[in-house]
């Protein structure tokens, strides 16, 4: 049975409209926020970091983290929170371990990590992140 | 133009005057749509890496969301390293006809990757 709600970007037939020219279409999955958060690192530049943010779900849920990162000469970029992961290219120095800003997820708890060396120690790196209800992989594996 | 669309607010605010924050739907500033969703794997071989493809009939790159793992490690998204085992990267990729993905050839173990995947409607490039 052909049923549900469907609403259309301006200038496009509801009845004919692509999925991309839609607003909304019920028959469309959308991401559903379970959670959402702010924290901080203050550096320690001998010293890697990672935050542990228990979510509660029984699997790993889809997430995106927006951090701080360096802006140079090893100050942060304060107020510019940019998409994670984030590594410096290698041709100014990037250091795969020490210079990388990363986020994984299991079962359990969401884990930002900074890095010893993304900026110098007493620099405070401000985070934001959402976790959604969609899984980043089932409760099968 | 007539003032129309639909709105749904979150428990607790008025749908007439809450702000979109406070809005569970919103027809005029519309979420992304998941067309396709799965779960795909692949072979990843010390030295070399792996890689899958996930084919798709939108007819442009569409934007997506994906995470791997190696069903004991961390869920991660595209570009990350790997920081559990050697800082094997994740990359993936959207193209007209379908979404790819690989682990580069830092790895230095053979393992299964479990990729998963959202392909929304929207276009991504």
């Amino acid at each position: 049975m052909d049923y549900g709600l469907k609403i259309s970007k301006p200038g496009f037939d509801v009845f004919t409209a692509a999925a991309k020219d839609l607003a909304f279409g019920s028959q469309y999955d959308t991401l559903k926020v379970y959670a959402s958060g702010t924290g901080d690192f203050t550096s320690d530049f001998s010293t890697n970091q990672v935050d542990t943010i228990s979510h509660g779900l029984s699997y790993r849920p889809a997430f995106v983290v927006y951090s701080e990162i360096h802006a140079g000469f090893g100050e942060p970029s304060t107020g510019l929170f940019y998409a994670l992961p984030h590594s410096p290219p290698f041709g100014i120095g990037g250091s795969l371990v020490t210079q990388t800003i990363i986020a994984g997820v299991d079962a359990s708890n969401l884990y930002i990590r900074l890095g010893a060396e993304v900026v110098l120690s007493g620099r405070v790196i401000n985070y934001k992140y959402v976790i959604f209800l969609n899984p980043a992989l089932g409760d099968d594996l | 133009m007539a003032d129309y669309g639909l709105k749904v607010s979150k428990s607790g605010f008025n749908v007439f005057t809450a702000d979109i924050d406070d809005l569970v739907l919103h027809s005029e500033h519309y979420g992304p749509k998941i067309v396709a969703q799965g779960l795909t794997s692949f072979n990843v071989t010390s030295g070399v890496g792996g890689s899958a493809t996930v084919a798709h009939s939108l007819g442009y790159a569409p934007a997506f969301m994906a995470f791997l793992t190696n069903n004991a490690g961390k869920a991660r998204p595209p570009s990350s390293w790997n920081y559990d085992k050697n800082y094997e990267q994740f990359i993936a990729s959207s193209a007209s006809t379908q979404i790819t993905f690989s682990v580069d050839s830092n790895a230095n173990t053979n393992y299964e990757a479990f990729v998963y995947y959202y392909v929304f409607a929207e276009v991504g490039q």
